[in-house]
C-alpha cells in the first residue's frame, strides 16, 4: 500500500504546469520575435527541443520524456494534429503548447512517462 | 495486461541502480498499474479563406447600347477630321478603358481586402465581459433600433408619380375623411392594459407616448408602463419602454426638455423618465408624503417658457402641486382646490393656452370649475354646472389665430353629452347630444379652430366641425374597443386614440377636414354667436332649466 501511495506523490506525477512553463520559456528564448525564415527553422526546432529536454531532465523526476516540435508558416493553410496515449493516467501525462506570432505557428508537445 | 505489468516491474528492477533517483520502493513489487488510453490531444490551425471573383461577369455588360459608344470612323470619312470634334467624341467615351482598369484593380484588391488577419478567438469570460460592457450595450441598443426600422420598411418601388389616382379632396364622402393609419400594440407591454394617457412630442412630431394601466393577468410585470411609439417608421415595437411600480394615470413629454417624460401615477407619485439612460425605471420620483400627492395624479403638464417653467400636477383630491423639474423631492407650491370648504373631487384638468395661471377643472360632482393658481384668490373661482354626470374631460381651445378664443371650453361627461362653454359669461354655448354612451375624452385640433374630436366608450370617434354642422358630426371613425384617450398631433393631421385593451390607433385625417380654410376663424365667431343665441332662446322657452348656472 505504501508503494501505491508513494506513486502518487508529487515527485512521481507529471506536472503539467511546470512542463508548460518550461516549454513556453523555451519557445520564447529560441524564437522570440523573429519572423519565419526557412533557413532558420531547423535551428529553431532543434534549440526548442534541446532546451525543453534539458530543463525537464534538470527536474530530476523519474520520467521518460518525448518532445515534438512543429513550426508552420502562416500562409493561409490549415493544419490539424491529434495524439493519444495508452499509459497510466495517474502518473503519466502530456502537455501541448501552441504559440504563434505574426508569421508562424509553433506547436510543441511533451510527453512524460513515469519510469 | 498482467503481462505488461510484469514487464514493467522487471524493467524497473533492472533500471533501478542506473537512474539516480528512482525510488527503491518501486522495485519491491509494483502494485496494480492500470493503463488506459488517454484523451486525444488535438491541435488545429485554421485555414485562411480566400474569396474568388470570376472575371467573366464584368465583361459581359460592355455591349454598346448607345450610338455614342460606337467608334465608327467610316461615318466621318467624308467630312474630314475635325480635331476639336474628335477630341470631344473621345472625351465622351472614356469609360471603356477605365472599366477594364477598375476590374483588374478590384480583382487584385479583393483577396487582400477579403480576409484580414484571422482574429484571436475569445474565451467565454472575455466574451461575457465585452457583452456586459457599457459601450457595447449602448452601441447594441442604438444599432438594433436602426436595423429594426430598416427591416420593417417596405417602400413601394413601383410607385408612379406621373399618373396614379390622386385623392380628390372635394367630393369625398365623410367616411373617407378619417382613415385608420396604424395600430400600435405591443404584445408584452400593452396586453390587457388600458391606455390612460396620450401625448405627442413637441420636439419630434412623429413620436407619441402612451401610458398604460396595470395588467391584472401579469402581477409580476411592472404596474405602470409608458411606451413611446414612432409613427414615421413601420416597425412594430416601441421606440422606448419605461415602467414604474404604480399604474401610470397621466403622462406628458416635458415641453422644454427633449429627453424627459413626466408621468403621474396612481399612488400619487410624480415620476420622471429620461431616454438618454438605458434605464427603464424613473430617474426621479416625488416622495409619497402628505406634502405632495396621496391620490392618483390625473394630470401633469409643463407650463411656462423656456427659461422659467414649472411642472404642474393635479390629483383627484383637488390638490395642485407645482414642481421644478430638477428637484422632485418636494413641491415648490401646493394649492388645495376647495368648493364650499370641501375638496373638489377632480377628474380632469386643463390650462388655458399660453396662460400658466388660469385653468379649468372637471369634477365628479357633475360641475366644472375655473380657477387660478396665483394671486390673492388662488383656487377655485367660478363653477359651471350643467352636466348630469361626472365630467370626464375638459379641453380649452388650442388653435391660435386672429381671434382669441381662449374663453371657449369643451367638456365631456358620463351623461352622454359634450358641452361647449364660454367662460366670459360662464354659460353653456351648446350641447352636443349625439353620442350614445359615456364620452371619455375630448380634444381640440391645434390647427383648425372649429374642429374637435370626442371619443366615447363604444369606441366611436366623432369629429365635429362647428362651421359645417353643429347637429351632426362631420366625420366618424370607429375603434374596436372603448376609447379612453384621444389626442390630436401637433400638425393636426393625425389623431391618436388609446383604448382600454391597450391598443393605440392612429387615424389620418383628410386635409379638407383637418386644415382650416381661410375664413375659418371668422365663421367660427359667427357660429358661436349663433349657438349662444339658440341656447339662450331654448333656455328662455323652457323657463325652468335644471341645474344651469348663470348664463347671461
Amino acid at each position: 500500500k505504501e508503494s501505491v501511495m508513494d506513486d502518487l506523490s508529487e515527485e512521481n506525477t507529471f506536472s503539467v504546469d511546470e512542463v508548460s512553463q518550461i516549454i513556453k520559456e523555451g519557445v520564447e528564448t529560441c524564437i522570440g520575435t523573429s519572423q519565419f525564415q526557412q533557413n532558420k527553422v531547423n535551428q529553431w526546432t532543434s534549440s526548442i527541443i534541446e532546451h525543453c529536454l534539458n530543463q525537464l531532465t534538470k527536474l530530476g523526476k523519474p520520467f521518460k520524456y518525448v518532445a515534438n516540435c512543429v513550426i508552420m508558416q502562416k500562409n493561409g493553410a490549415g493544419l490539424h494534429t491529434a495524439s493519444s496515449c495508452y499509459w497510466d493516467n495517474q502518473t503519466d501525462g502530456s502537455c501541448t503548447i501552441k504559440w504563434e506570432n505574426k508569421t508562424m505557428h509553433v506547436i510543441v508537445t511533451v510527453f512524460g512517462l513515469a519510469i | 495486461n498482467p503481462h505488461l505489468k510484469s514487464e514493467q516491474s522487471e524493467f524497473a528492477a533492472a533500471g533501478g541502480p542506473e537512474s539516480p533517483r528512482s525510488s527503491p520502493k518501486r522495485e519491491a513489487g509494483v502494485g496494480a498499474k492500470k493503463l488506459t488510453v488517454s484523451q486525444v490531444t488535438q491541435t488545429t490551425v485554421v485555414a485562411k479563406e480566400t474569396v474568388n471573383y470570376c472575371k467573366e461577369t464584368q465583361t459581359m455588360n460592355l455591349e454598346p447600347e448607345r450610338d455614342v459608344l460606337t467608334y465608327d470612323e467610316s461615318e466621318r470619312e467624308g467630312e474630314g477630321v475635325n480635331a476639336a470634334e474628335a477630341l470631344a467624341e473621345l472625351q465622351r467615351m472614356p469609360h471603356v478603358q477605365e472599366l477594364v482598369a477598375a476590374g483588374a484593380a478590384a480583382d487584385g484588391a479583393a483577396p487582400v481586402a477579403a480576409e484580414p488577419e484571422k482574429p484571436r478567438e475569445l474565451s467565454d469570460e472575455e466574451r461575457q465581459q465585452i457583452l456586459l460592457s457599457e459601450s457595447f450595450v449602448r452601441f447594441f441598443d442604438k444599432t438594433a433600433r436602426v436595423m429594426e426600422r430598416a427591416l420593417a420598411e417596405d417602400v413601394d418601388i413601383f410607385i408612379d408619380y406621373s399618373g396614379g389616382s390622386g385623392d380628390t379632396e372635394l367630393g369625398e364622402t365623410a367616411k373617407q375623411q378619417v382613415k385608420q393609419q396604424r395600430v400600435f400594440y405591443d404584445d408584452r407591454w400593452s396586453r390587457n392594459r388600458c391606455v390612460t394617457a396620450l401625448d405627442w412630442s413637441p420636439h419630434f412630431p412623429e413620436l407619441c407616448l402612451a401610458a398604460y394601466n396595470a395588467n391584472e393577468d401579469a402581477p409580476q410585470e411592472p404596474d405602470g408602463v409608458v411606451c413611446v411609439w414612432n409613427v414615421k417608421f413601420r416597425k412594430d415595437s416601441p421606440e422606448f419602454v419605461f415602467h414604474c411600480q404604480s399604474p401610470v394615470t397621466s403622462a406628458c413629454f416635458a415641453k422644454f426638455h427633449r429627453n424627459l417624460i413626466v408621468g403621474g401615477t396612481y399612488s400619487g407619485q410624480v415620476v420622471l423618465w429620461d431616454n438618454r439612460t438605458p434605464r427603464r425605471t424613473p430617474v426621479q420620483r416625488s416622495p409619497l408624503s402628505s406634502t405632495a400627492h396621496t391620490q392618483p395624479v390625473l394630470s401633469v403638464c409643463v407650463l411656462g417658457s423656456e427659461n422659467a417653467h414649472n411642472l404642474v400636477s393635479a390629483s383627484s383630491d383637488g390638490r395642485l402641486c407645482t414642481w421644478s423639474l430638477d428637484m422632485l423631492s418636494q413641491p415648490q407650491e401646493t394649492l388645495d382646490l376647495q368648493r364650499q370648504n370641501r375638496p373638489v373631487p377632480a377628474t380632469c384638468l386643463d390650462f388655458a393656452p399660453s396662460d400658466a395661471n388660469h385653468f379649468v377643472v372637471g369634477s365628479e360632482d357633475y360641475s366644472m370649475y375655473t380657477g387660478c393658481r396665483h394671486g390673492a384668490k388662488a383656487g377655485i373661482m367660478d363653477a359651471l354646472d350643467g352636466h348630469q354626470g361626472p365630467v370626464s374631460a375638459v379641453a380649452t381651445h388650442r388653435a391660435t389665430g386672429p381671434v382669441d378664443l381662449g374663453h371657449i371650453v369643451l367638456s365631456a361627461s358620463f351623461d352622454w353629452t359634450v358641452r361647449l362653454w364660454s367662460l366670459r359669461d360662464l354659460g353653456t354655448v351648446h350641447v352636443f347630444e349625439e353620442t350614445s354612451d359615456y364620452v371619455m375624452d375630448l380634444c381640440w385640433s391645434p390647427v383648425n379652430p372649429a374642429l374637435f374630436c370626442a371619443a366615447d366608450a363604444l369606441g366611436r370617434l366623432d369629429f365635429w366641425q362647428l362651421n359645417l354642422d353643429t347637429e351632426q358630426a362631420a366625420a366618424r371613425a370607429q375603434c374596436d374597443a372603448a376609447v379612453n384617450r384621444c389626442r390630436f398631433s401637433d400638425s393636426g393631421l393625425l389623431l391618436g386614440a388609446g383604448d382600454h385593451l391597450g391598443r393605440l390607433t392612429v387615424f389620418e385625417l383628410a386635409d379638407s377636414l383637418a386644415s382650416p380654410r381661410q375664413e375659418e376663424w371668422k365663421l367660427l365667431g359667427r357660429t358661436l354667436h349663433e349657438l349662444k343665441q339658440a341656447t339662450a332662446e331654448l333656455a328662455a322657452a323652457e323657463q325652468d332649466p335644471p341645474g344651469v348656472g348663470p348664463i347671461r
